[in-house]
């Protein structure tokens, strides 16, 4: 197996894995945790998955099925005719894996501002209770409440 | 008769507290709160007082009990921990000063006017509002005597005008309500009972009462009790990435243990309606609950009755 390139790239305004991968990227990796149960799945298999959801080439399956493998999130397997896929790690691997490598860069190059942030959020409920209070305020003020 | 007293005065104290905490009414939470805060330490010096032999409530059937050694302990030790309590509180007061004055500057006028139009529609008098450079959410009434409501910049940037106003009707209900003085006080006697868990308790809930009272008032004056909620919960927001200011015996809007989530439940409910209902007849801005003045007197007849009473134990 040649040399993995991890995910570089860190969008974060993106929901979920979105935040790591290209739309696409995310969207076949998702199928495949889907079916990590089946022995593996090949391009082929996605790719009538995918049709059915919008138009979409096989070859661009296949480049990022192979893209996917390439950056070290699924495994590739010759069997008969087909080269077939499965996950290297499972959905709550690859999140701990790219939330520590985003911290470690972080505290590599912001290590106080990321320390401090990260101890004013020890009670990560608070926020969450603020959060969903300001929803609801900014939801009753447009209502026109005041 | 001492111990006795010192007991009794705890119990009292600690319902006191227990009593507070679920009252309903924020006045009546302010007013629980500062008894329990008083009792212990006003109950042991009267009685001290009367085992001196200078101020005579003593046991009438016990003419000969022990007097002088004790009580003179007593008295010294409670006059030392006050007299502690004070030097800490005025250090604080100019520790505050000493943070609060570097960098003020007077708000702009179309503030200040605001401030002024919701402090004469109160019949009170203007307040002074100013305002300091920093990426803090600040909002507090701040002074002993003549009270100054002081905003951060931050409050200026990030609030729009209706939760500002909702702001500065809050903290003008503090500073007409001289909740700075009360505060400070609540403070004292927490530090003078040797910050024992109940005075903590006691301390927020007068705290907790007070913040409730001047959301209160700020609803009644400007009608905008989901715009107050959205300052508060902002400030809030922000306090969880930018640490509080340390207030001290200053009243912030987001004062620590006061209750946040409560306020803004509060404010988004019915209750809250009723007290917009309530603007419309011009309620003034100003918060009860504080230590009136009958209440010193109270609280000494209660201190008499209670050592009276432990003196026949």
């Amino acid at each position: 197996m040649g040399e993995h390139t991890e995910p570089s790239a860190f969008h974060p305004n993106r929901a979920g894995i979105r935040k790591v991968l290209g739309d696409l990227e995310a969207e076949v990796l998702e199928l495949v945790w889907e079916r990590s149960g089946e022995s593996g799945v090949t391009a082929r298999d996605l790719y009538e998955e995918l049709r059915q959801r919008r138009p979409i080439a096989y070859t661009t399956v296949m480049t990022t099925m192979q893209r996917l493998h390439k950056k070290g999130l699924l495994e590739c397997d010759r069997q008969e005719q087909a080269y077939v896929y499965s996950p290297r790690m499972d959905r709550e691997q690859f999140i701990e894996r790219f939330v520590g490598r985003i911290l470690d860069d972080l505290l590599a190059s912001f290590s106080g501002a990321t320390l401090s942030h990260l101890s004013s959020a020890a009670d990560p409920g608070e926020r969450e209770r603020v959060a969903e209070l300001l929803a609801r305020i900014v939801e009753r003020r447009q209502r026109g409440e005041a | 008769m001492l111990l006795s007293t010192a007991i009794v005065a705890a119990l009292v104290g600690i319902a006191g507290v227990h009593l507070a905490h679920r009252a309903k009414n924020p006045a009546t939470r302010v007013h629980l709160a500062l008894w329990s805060l008083a009792v212990i330490p006003v109950s042991l010096s009267v009685c001290a007082l009367s085992l001196s032999g200078r101020f005579s409530v003593g046991n009438p059937f016990c003419d000969d009990c022990p007097t002088g050694t004790l009580a003179s302990l007593v008295f010294s030790f409670g006059a030392t921990a006050l007299s502690l309590a004070l030097l800490v509180g005025l250090l604080r007061i100019a520790l505050l000063t000493h943070i609060l004055r570097r960098g003020l500057f007077p708000a702009p006028a179309h503030l200040q006017g605001r401030a002024d139009d919701l402090a004469r529609r109160a019949g009170g008098r203007e307040v002074p509002v100013l305002l300091f450079g920093s990426e803090m959410p600040v909002a507090c009434t701040w002074g002993l005597v003549g009270p100054r409501v002081v905003l951060s910049t931050w409050m200026v940037e990030n609030l729009d005008m209706e939760e500002l106003e909702a702001v500065l009707a809050h903290e003008l209900a503090h500073a007409l309500g001289r909740d700075c003085p009360t505060i400070w006080l609540a403070t004292l006697l927490r530090d003078a009972t040797f910050y024992l868990p109940w005075a903590w308790q006691a301390r927020r809930a007068v705290i907790t009462g007070k913040e409730l009272l001047a959301d209160d008032a700020a609803v009644a004056a400007t009608g905008r009790p989901v715009a107050l909620a959205s300052a508060i919960a902002k400030v809030w927001q922000r306090s969880l990435l930018e640490p509080p200011f340390p207030a001290g015996t200053a009243l912030q809007l987001s004062e620590a243990g006061s209750g946040l989530q409560m306020r803004i439940e509060r404010l988004l409910g019915p209750e809250a309606a009723g007290n917009e209902r309530g603007s419309e007849a011009s309620r003034p801005v100003s918060t009860t609950g504080r230590f009136g003045p009958a209440a010193p007197a109270q609280l000494l007849v209660f201190s008499l009755a209670l050592v009276a009473v432990c003196s026949l134990v």
